[in-house]
């Protein structure tokens, strides 16, 4: 009898928040890295990419080593030559233990030009 | 020789490339086999297998996930080729293919089974069928062929005398004498059946006859030891590559063979010769 006065008296409640944002499109930014052994692997990311992104990203993939493909988006090569890019991404890339992982990678790009001219 | 589309399984249990290793696991467990060929439309595109499992993300797509570089047969290989295949490839399941198109599946289980079809259980050597098939490989290659046939003498009376367990354990005693005397990588021994044995070998005749030459000595000497002193009769025969690529005349031409060396060896024995060449 008087455990169930107890429970008439408590209340269950549940918090809600909302929060809306834009959908990133496509979600992966500018380059996304696949480790070897990352739970998706460059076939999947290529469907991704050609459904959510078509003709926007290149998917560059490696033989040997952690990251088995890198997908860049194309346009980042009107900015700087591929084999530059690529050098300095995996670079960075091989100092992570990156096997297992996605890595989602931002790259701003910005040029500098400095000239002396006569006056 | 049997070829692969005579008991290579149909239909097979295939995978889209889209499914998720997850149940690409969990569809092998279901169905207890080792691997799964990954096919698209009608197209072979690789083969997903336990070991491609167990290094890969079950969340992965089996695209990402399988062997691309896939091992296959045709149906018209013989057993003989798909088991030399699977030996050097250390594989248990071979799809069959059709210009990429997957028809079949043989595993390593039933190879080995027809295989051991091949062997005569007594002496543990292979049997005729085996000899045939080797034979037509040698003709096949190019190589010059030679057969030696050794008949036992006198082994009616030899059972007569010993009784047919002596009589098998001499059949045993010169299978393991014609074991030791041959060059795997040239010479092909069997029981050709009774107490006939025949090598096949890729030799050139004069070779054949210094092999034969050695064994019937051997096995004159080493026999008395076992308590029943035994003497072989060999025929010995040659050919060439002149029907190489022809199935119905490289059949006839080892059978030819067989037959010469073995009345060879008869001649040999009524004569008095160790042996004949013919």
């Amino acid at each position: 009898m008087e455990d169930s006065s107890k429970k008439d008296l408590s209340k269950r409640k549940a918090e809600m928040s909302i929060r809306f944002s834009e959908f990133e499109l496509p979600p992966m930014q500018d380059i996304l890295v696949i480790g070897r052994r990352a739970p998706i692997g460059p076939e999947a990311v290529r469907r991704m990419v050609d459904a959510l992104a078509p003709e926007q990203y290149e998917l560059i993939t490696f033989e040997n080593g952690p990251v088995e493909a890198v997908a860049v988006r194309t346009a980042l090569f009107n900015w700087i030559s591929r084999n530059v890019l690529l050098d300095n991404i995996l670079e960075e890339a091989l100092k992570i233990n990156i096997e297992k992982t996605l890595l989602k990678v931002k790259m701003d790009l910005t040029i500098s030009i400095f000239k002396e001219v006569d006056i | 020789m049997l070829q692969i589309k005579d008991f290579m399984v149909n239909p097979v249990l295939t995978i889209g490339p889209g499914k998720s290793v997850l149940y690409a696991a969990e569809f092998m467990q279901e169905k207890n086999i080792g691997g799964l060929p990954v096919v698209e439309g009608n197209q072979l595109l690789g083969i997903i297998t336990s070991r491609d499992i167990r290094l890969n993300h079950p969340n992965r797509i089996v695209a990402d996930a399988m062997t691309k570089k896939v091992i296959c047969c045709s149906p018209l290989d013989t057993t003989w080729d798909v088991a030399e295949l699977m030996k050097i490839h250390r594989i248990e399941r071979l799809p069959v293919a059709e210009k990429d198109r997957i028809v079949g599946i043989i595993t390593k289980k039933q190879i080995i089974k027809y295989i051991s079809q091949l062997n005569d259980h007594l002496t543990g050597l292979y049997n005729s069928s085996f000899i045939y098939m080797l034979a037509s490989k040698i003709l096949e290659t190019g190589n010059e062929i030679s057969v030696i046939l050794f008949d036992i003498n006198n082994f009616g009376e030899i059972n007569k005398s010993y009784g047919h367990v002596q009589g098998d354990n001499c059949l045993k005693t010169i299978a393991g004498i014609l074991q030791d005397r041959v060059d795997n990588n040239y010479d092909y021994v069997c029981r050709y059946g009774g107490d006939e044995f025949v090598i096949v070998t890729s030799k050139k005749i004069k070779q054949a006859e210094e092999l034969a030459n050695g064994i019937i000595d051997n096995i004159a000497e080493e026999t008395p030891k076992t308590g029943i002193p035994v003497t072989v009769s060999a025929g010995i025969s040659g050919g060439k590559r002149k029907y190489s690529r022809n199935t119905v005349k490289q059949k006839n031409v080892i059978e030819n063979l067989i037959n010469k060396a073995s009345l060879a060896s008869t001649k040999a024995k009524t004569m008095g010769f160790k042996y004949l060449i013919v």
